[in-house]
């Protein structure tokens, strides 16, 4: 028993020791599941002046993780923004004064129930690791060496573009496609949770952001979505994707920004709010 | 209930104290400790489910009622009446796996019925575990008949109390929780002579450690890591994938199952034994074998050795002569496979580790056996071909159907990206089972290392990392792969 308690009491030196390498965050893991998990917690408390909802697109924008204490970032690797809002409502993770909902996976996610990450994050070990930092998600060993490993660093200044907020243009010659049961449901799911952080006094903003090409039928999803939503609670909508312009961006992949373009980014979108605010 | 859960800690913590409460070291110690564990074992079984007890009752009750005719017969020596009880109760067994497991298969192969019928059949899962208490059930019933299993049976011959007690103790057997779900599969004759009063201070604790320290870190830190990544070998993710990316994917794979199986019996062994029960061990290295062969002695030994005494033995096994013999490897390895799942994908898993045996078994049958003096080139030549040909195969425990092994081998044809998070994982965790395989190595050909090595300060270190790594490492909870079957 006490070769054991040796082994583990030394791990957790070496981890500490790693961790406070790391300033006591990591960004991206290997782990989707934990990379988001590990966004949640951070975010979480104290409340962010700018949260932003989504995807992985999301996910990539730097926030309190990568040292911008003002944002949160609740991108939801493999997920949609419907994760973050849902812990937003449920008080899991504290009310934002403004919540960016990325638009582009709106179309995904769950319609039944609750998804996994969703129900980790009102689970005891989520709490657990939000007040024991060593037990946190973004302190996983694994974690800390894809990191290590990846050294993918961060832009702490970024480039704002200029946009305006934006009228949603639904295509007229795609009105043959149709919601199906499950996207209604969805639909609704949105509807529901938005009345609820609105009822909060958050302000909201639904923003398309520059990633990948879609399909016809995606892209009339995504604009026939927002322009309900919009209808039923009167919010900005920010088109980033048309207005920046592509070729000043960098992507890792086909989808998701590199570290500079990701926090033009959101340069971008605190000079929108900004300009909100002063009107 | 999983292992992995929340609520089996706490009904493990309530059952261990009731278990070993003071008046259990009393004169019915035995009887409230087996009564404990069985009502421990229906809570673990109904907790996801309730419905699901109702068939397990139907087993424990046909079963035992079987039991103990067959004894009563046995005694009186009445060997006709007997072999008609045994019949019945396999048949009861086989019915049960047959309605509640093979409908959708054989429903699928039927024209005539409403393709409705055929899709609602088809959707419904089978209970969880059936596999599992069926060859328990069918293991006492033999066991019992074949006088090797007596003490505990005596119980049986009298009326009343004592024949109540005979029955607590055949659904102790069919339904204490370690093995309930997805084995280890211990036979009557190895469990029923265990059935006694146990004491606290019989617990071998550096086995329940080592057992539960190392099941749970293979289970939640190497497989369930490595399961997040290895989902992306089905649809739609597969096509998303580079070559290299499938076929390290496909070693990931290898090894999560292996991790998610020798985790979930090891930490069996190791709860079995907190309540003072021995079960065999279930895996010996298999991924050190270097012929087919030697992989069934070391994968699944305990559903190796129920196939082998309850099917391989009873059909001539290699009595009959040699071309009898390769079809009854066949024979027990194509029903082994379908064992595994109502569905052709087992059945062509289990006829081709079949085919592999009996070409084995036809290439070295002059080899002598526990031939020590074969080249070092031969084991390694050997390994690396078993090792491919268990890795290949199991694409059938994998993907949902034949036609997706079809597009995984087209796909490694086309060029495609290669992502980090998949190599990193698959390096990182699945290196975990190379280096316990090097301890087995070592274990079996350094065994002088091995013994300084076993109990010593350096191997309980060893043990704190995997502890720390359990609580800081465990990867996306997972279901047990096997709790399918």
């Amino acid at each position: 028993m006490i070769g054991i308690g040796i082994g583990f009491a030394v791990c957790i030196g070496l981890q500490s020791l790693a961790y406070f390498g790391f300033n006591w965050k990591t960004g991206k893991g290997e782990s989707n599941y934990f990379s988001t998990l590990g966004r949640f917690q951070v975010a979480a408390h104290p409340a962010a002046r700018v949260a932003l909802a989504g995807s992985s697109i999301s996910g990539r924008i730097p926030g309190r993780e990568a040292g911008f204490h003002d944002i949160a970032n609740l991108g939801a690797d493999g997920g949609a923004a419907i994760d973050a809002i849902t812990l937003i409502t449920r008080g899991k993770i504290e009310t934002p004064e403004w919540l960016i909902i990325e638009a582009n996976t709106m179309h995904g996610g769950v319609t039944e129930g609750e998804s996994t990450l969703v129900k980790a994050a009102q689970g005891a070990w989520f709490s657990v690791g939000g007040k024991l930092p060593l037990l946190g998600h973004t302190a996983r060993p694994s974690a800390m060496l894809y990191a290590a490993l990846l050294r993918r660093p961060v832009a702490l200044t970024g480039e704002d573009f200029p946009v305006t907020p934006d009228r949603v243009g639904i295509p007229q010659n795609k009105n043959a496609f149709r919601f199906t049961d499950d996207e209604k449901k969805r639909l609704r799911q949105y509807e529901r949770e938005l009345g609820v952080l609105q009822g909060k006094g958050c302000k909201l903003i639904i923003a398309t952001f520059p990633a990948g090409d879609m399909t016809e039928r995606e892209d009339w999803l995504m604009r026939k979505s927002i322009a309900e939503l919009v209808h039923r609670y009167p919010m900005t909508y920010l088109d980033l994707k048309q207005q920046i312009p592509r070729d000043r961006l960098l992507f890792t992949d086909s989808v998701h920004l590199a570290p500079k373009s990701a926090t033009d980014v959101l340069a971008t979108i605190k000079a929108a709010i900004r300009r909100i605010e002063s009107k | 209930m999983l292992f992995n859960s929340w609520e089996f800690l706490c009904l493990l913590l309530v059952t261990l104290v009731l278990y070993y409460a003071p008046w259990s070291a009393g004169r019915h110690g035995k009887a409230w400790q087996v009564m404990v564990a069985l009502i421990a074992s229906v809570v673990f079984y109904g907790w996801e489910d309730p419905k699901l007890l109702g068939l397990l009752a139907v087993s424990c009750v046909g079963n035992s009622v079987a039991t103990a005719r067959i004894i009563l017969y046995k005694v009186r020596g009445d060997e006709t009446r007997v072999r008609h009880w045994v019949k019945l109760a396999v048949i009861l067994n086989l019915l049960l796996l047959g309605v509640f497991k093979y409908a959708p298969f054989f429903a699928g192969m039927m024209p005539f019925l409403p393709a409705e019928w055929v899709k609602a059949i088809q959707e419904t899962a089978p209970p969880i575990g059936i596999s599992f208490y069926t060859f328990h059930g069918i293991s006492m019933i033999v066991d019992v008949a074949r006088g090797e299993v007596t003490r505990e049976s005596d119980a049986m011959l009298s009326r009343g109390t004592r024949f109540a007690k005979g029955v607590r103790d055949i659904g102790f057997y069919l339904l204490f929780f370690p093995q309930l779900v997805a084995g280890p599969i211990v036979k009557a004759k190895q469990f029923w002579p265990q059935i006694a009063a146990k004491r606290w201070s019989d617990i071998p604790w550096i086995h329940v450690i080592r057992s539960l320290i190392l099941g749970f870190f293979l289970k939640m830190v190497v497989a369930d890591n490595l399961a997040e990544q290895t989902l992306g070998l089905t649809k739609p993710w597969l096509n998303v994938l580079g070559p290299l990316d499938l076929i390290l994917l496909l070693y990931g794979y290898s090894m999560q199952i292996f991790a998610d199986f020798a985790g979930y019996s090891l930490i069996a062994i190791g709860l079995a034994a907190l309540f003072g029960y021995e079960f065999p061990i279930n895996f010996n290295f298999p991924y050190l074998s270097t012929s087919i062969t030697e992989f069934w002695r070391r994968w699944h030994m305990s559903l190796s050795a129920w196939l082998r005494d309850y099917l391989y033995i009873p059909l001539g096994g290699n009595r009959k002569g040699e071309m009898r013999t390769y079809l009854n490897l066949f024979l027990v390895m194509f029903l082994g496979g379908l064992w595994h799942g109502a569905e052709w994908k087992f059945a062509l898993w289990g006829s081709l580790h079949g085919v592999f045996l009996g070409i084995e078994r036809f290439c070295f049958r002059n080899q002598k056996k526990n031939d020590q003096a074969r080249p070092a080139w031969r084991s390694v030549l050997g390994w690396i071909y078993t090792f491919h040909a268990v890795t290949i195969l199991w694409l059938t425990f994998l993907m949902p159907d034949l036609n997706q092994i079809a597009y995984y081998f087209r796909e490694l044809l086309v060029p495609g990206r290669f992502l980090g998070p998949t190599v990193f994982t698959t390096i990182v965790f699945g290196s975990a089972v190379v280096v316990y395989h090097a301890l087995g190595w070592i274990r079996e050909n350094r065994k002088e290392t091995f013994a300084r090595f076993r109990g010593s300060f350096s191997e309980a270190v060893i043990y704190g990392v995997l502890l720390f790594l359990i609580l800081t490492n465990s990867g996306p909870p997972q279901g047990f792969i096997y709790f399918q079957f």
